[in-house]
């Protein structure tokens, strides 16, 4: 069984298209997970169009919403599933797994200039306990079919783990400064309307990771921290932002494949480009 | 004779050459000179000089209210420590070790406490000036020690400038000292004088009977890796080319400027004056910006490779390219070559000291030397800016260590005596000047730099030579600065 996990898309339809067109499928075997922020500006047509063309070239398309994404979204494709504070099993070639997910963000890993519409701001006790509340209740529901492995899918990093970066946004002209920032230009005004790099992680589910050690935890949203894998204790944290050429060239394209045979799992980051192309030529054509 | 109300404690021993200094900054302030800027060597005693000067100041009742301003935010709290262990009646409130809440009050502390002063960073100074919990009219003296950082980079426009953080200073009337190294330049010094007017003075000068420290500085040890240039060399190429090509619109609009850095154009002021002036169009603009964007990226990429930045490039799409995926499977050699040497010097006995320009090369140089020398963790000892205990680290080394390793976060107000050392140079400085005041703080010892043969050895060749003349001229017995 195949899981290819993707993240922040951001509207970039085409080449999700041209990616899923090259992957060599085996349509009743593979899983698409979507870790949000799949649109931006998507009105709900395109956000259909996207699931049915995943939907037609894999068994299940399991997709968690992100902070750039709609909050609320009715898809109605039959293995479509919103993981978002829900939950799902299936049993595959006698391999069982249990998917649980969290959609949106917190509202404190974002620009405040940001005009996002699926946040939440868990510094409220009551929205915290909420989130905590929601992913224990599915945690249960999928224990109840014994999984071999409980898979974790939000859009947020825990607090700590691949989520270290400037608060997001995909303003250009604020990633143009924060590269300036980068390469040590020394404008301090520039520097000063930037804020300094920190933890944009959510406190809820690293508090539930903690206690409810799920399998694996696959999650984007801080896309300087793309491409991260941590095992820590017994979860393999997964950070699989970006697949959307914005806001990096250099680390977008990026996807995961999780292999599941016997028991056993691994995975692999990739990148959607032609590898065999000479290092000039490459740069040409990815920079 | 009255009681004296400050003064340096006994076991302080004041040069003559200190006393002269300071005689010459109070006559300066008698003769209504608002700003004495004093450069010397590093381990000549700028702070000392200045403190004997405020003691004097205070014990004559000019002065009664101090600020001081320190460029780091992890320096204040020593500094405060050591100030006051060298000398007595220096009562001096610390931020940031004050709560947000209490800043407020600090105002009115200053007035009805013992207190001389506060010593904050620049930074602070710039938000409090603004937010309005201080103003000129609460200090009689100020102090800005560490003062390189006042001067900034080279601007295109305006030559050299002042640093933002310390902006509005020039217009206190009150009386202020600036410390500053030697090797700031001249030149970059009266330029920022120029900007506190005609009231500014500056006291410039070698101390001749300082005690040397020696060091031998090494030609680079070049590490001949034929991918690393395969990769750089196409890099370089098409680094070229976006600069050919921004040059050809900036020829086609007459623009005269803007051609020695090329970064300012993405400056939306630059870009306005670029559409005003030269009747430039949205869309060229657009064009010259993702231009601007892919040659600064490319920048970043050639340091990757040159520094062994293997995380970062892992991460990339690059490491999908086919050669670059081969070229991360092999050990790197730059870190292959920094082990054999770490392991050589360690056997002769010797505390070493590796400096990389970035935190995420130190890290990696840290978790390799680890493995591939097995080496306990009090052996090593690693200081980014990401550290938070970054004293109580140094402190271990100092007490315990063998290696240290560091980006420039080290390279102001902190002692680092190797007594028999090596400072290993493993990617070369964003600034001359601050790799200058990194090797200052170890007290002499052996200079190494590991370059990769071609773009990287011309640049450590430059960078050695540089440094051989700079300790020609500022050597000197370091006491503390």
């Amino acid at each position: 069984m195949d899981i290819i996990a993707l993240s922040d898309i951001y509207g970039d339809i085409d080449t999700l298209e041209e990616f899923v067109r090259t992957l060599n499928i085996r349509k009743d075997k593979t899983i698409f997970i979507i870790a949000g922020d799949i649109g931006i500006t998507l009105n709900q047509y395109v956000y259909q169009k996207v699931f049915s063309f995943l939907a037609y070239n894999a068994k299940y398309v399991l997709y968690i919403l992100g902070d750039a994404d709609p909050k609320n979204l009715n898809i109605n494709i039959p293995n479509v599933i919103n993981l978002d504070r829900n939950n799902f099993s299936i049993e595959i070639d006698g391999i069982r797994l249990g998917f649980l997910g969290l959609g949106g963000a917190p509202k404190h890993s974002i620009r405040e200039d940001e005009q996002l519409q699926n946040t939440y701001d868990e510094s409220i006790p009551i929205v915290k306990d909420e989130i905590l509340t929601s992913l224990k209740i599915n945690l249960e529901k999928i224990m109840l079919n014994n999984p071999h492995y409980v898979i974790l899918v939000t859009h947020s990093p825990p607090y700590g783990i691949a989520d270290r970066s400037t608060p997001i946004t995909l303003k250009e002209t604020v990633i143009l400064e924060e590269i300036l920032s980068d390469i040590d230009y020394k404008d301090e005004k520039i520097k000063r309307s930037i804020a300094s790099p920190r933890r944009l992680g959510s406190k809820a589910i690293k508090e539930f990771v903690e206690y409810y050690k799920p399998d694996i935890h696959i999650f984007g949203h801080v896309h300087k921290q793309g491409g991260k894998f941590i095992k820590e204790g017994d979860t393999y944290f997964y950070n699989i932002s970006h697949f959307s050429l914005i806001p990096y060239k250099i680390t977008g394209r990026k996807f995961l494949i999780i292999r599941i045979n016997n028991e056993k799992f691994e995975a692999l980051f990739d990148s959607f480009v032609i590898k065999e192309l000479s290092f000039k030529d490459f740069l040409e054509k990815y920079l | 004779m009255s009681e004296k109300r400050c003064g340096p404690n006994n076991k302080v021993d004041i040069r003559d050459y200190q006393n002269e200094i300071v005689n010459e900054i109070i006559n300066n302030f008698r003769n209504g000179i608002r700003n004495v800027f004093i450069s010397l060597q590093q381990g000549s005693g700028k702070t000392i000089i200045a403190l004997l000067a405020l003691c004097n100041l205070v014990n004559e009742g000019y002065v009664s209210s101090i600020l001081i301003l320190i460029p780091r935010r992890i320096l204040v709290d020593q500094w405060v420590n050591k100030a006051q262990e060298m000398f007595y009646g220096l009562g001096l409130l610390k931020n940031p070790s004050l709560s947000k809440m209490r800043i407020e009050k600090i105002r009115g502390w200053l007035k009805h406490t013992q207190a001389l002063g506060i010593v904050m960073t620049d930074q602070s100074y710039q938000s409090y000036i603004r937010k309005n919990y201080f103003s000129e009219s609460d200090f009689d003296l100020v102090i800005v020690d560490e003062a390189a950082d006042l001067v900034v980079a080279k601007d295109f426009i305006e030559g050299f400038r002042m640093s933002e953080y310390l902006s509005g200073l020039e217009k206190w009337q009150i009386r202020k000292i600036f410390l500053l190294p030697y090797h700031v330049s001249e030149k970059k010094i009266r330029a920022i004088m120029s900007k506190f007017g005609k009231e500014s003075v500056l006291i410039r000068k070698i101390i001749e009977d300082l005690p040397t420290f020696h060091y031998t500085v090494n030609d680079p040890i070049v590490i001949d890796d034929p991918i690393i240039n395969i990769f750089t060399d196409a890099l370089d190429e098409y680094y070229k080319k976006i600069k050919v090509n921004v040059n050809r619109i900036l020829t086609k609009y007459s623009v005269k400027g803007n051609r020695e850095n090329l970064e300012t154009l993405l400056n939306p002021k630059i870009l306005e004056k670029l559409k005003i002036i030269y009747g430039i169009d949205d869309e060229t603009l657009e064009y010259i910006k993702t231009l601007i964007t892919k040659y600064i990226l490319i920048q970043h990429i050639k340091k990757w490779f040159l520094y062994s930045n293997r995380e970062e490039l892992s991460r990339s799409i690059l490491a999908s390219q086919s050669e670059v995926d081969e070229w991360l499977r092999t050990e790197d050699k730059k870190l292959s070559k920094l082990a054999e040497i770490v392991k050589d010097y360690l056997y002769k006995d010797y505390k070493i000291y590796i400096f990389s320009q970035y935190v995420s090369t130190a890290e990696l140089i840290e978790s390799y030397l680890k493995e591939k020398l097995n080496l306990k963790n009090r052996d090593i000892t690693l200081i980014t800016g990401l550290i938070e205990d970054q004293w109580s680290r140094l402190e271990v080394f100092k007490r315990a260590g063998r290696i240290l390793v560091t980006t420039p976060v080290l390279d102001i107000g902190t002692d680092i005596p190797l007594r028999k050392g090596v400072a290993i140079i493993f990617t070369p400085p964003s600034n001359i000047e601050r790799l200058f005041q990194v090797i200052g703080r170890i007290r002499g010892g052996e200079i190494i730099f590991l370059a990769y043969k071609g773009y990287e050895e011309e640049v450590m060749n430059n960078v050695a030579e540089e440094i051989r003349r700079e300790l020609a001229v500022g050597k000197g017995k370091k006491i503390w600065t």
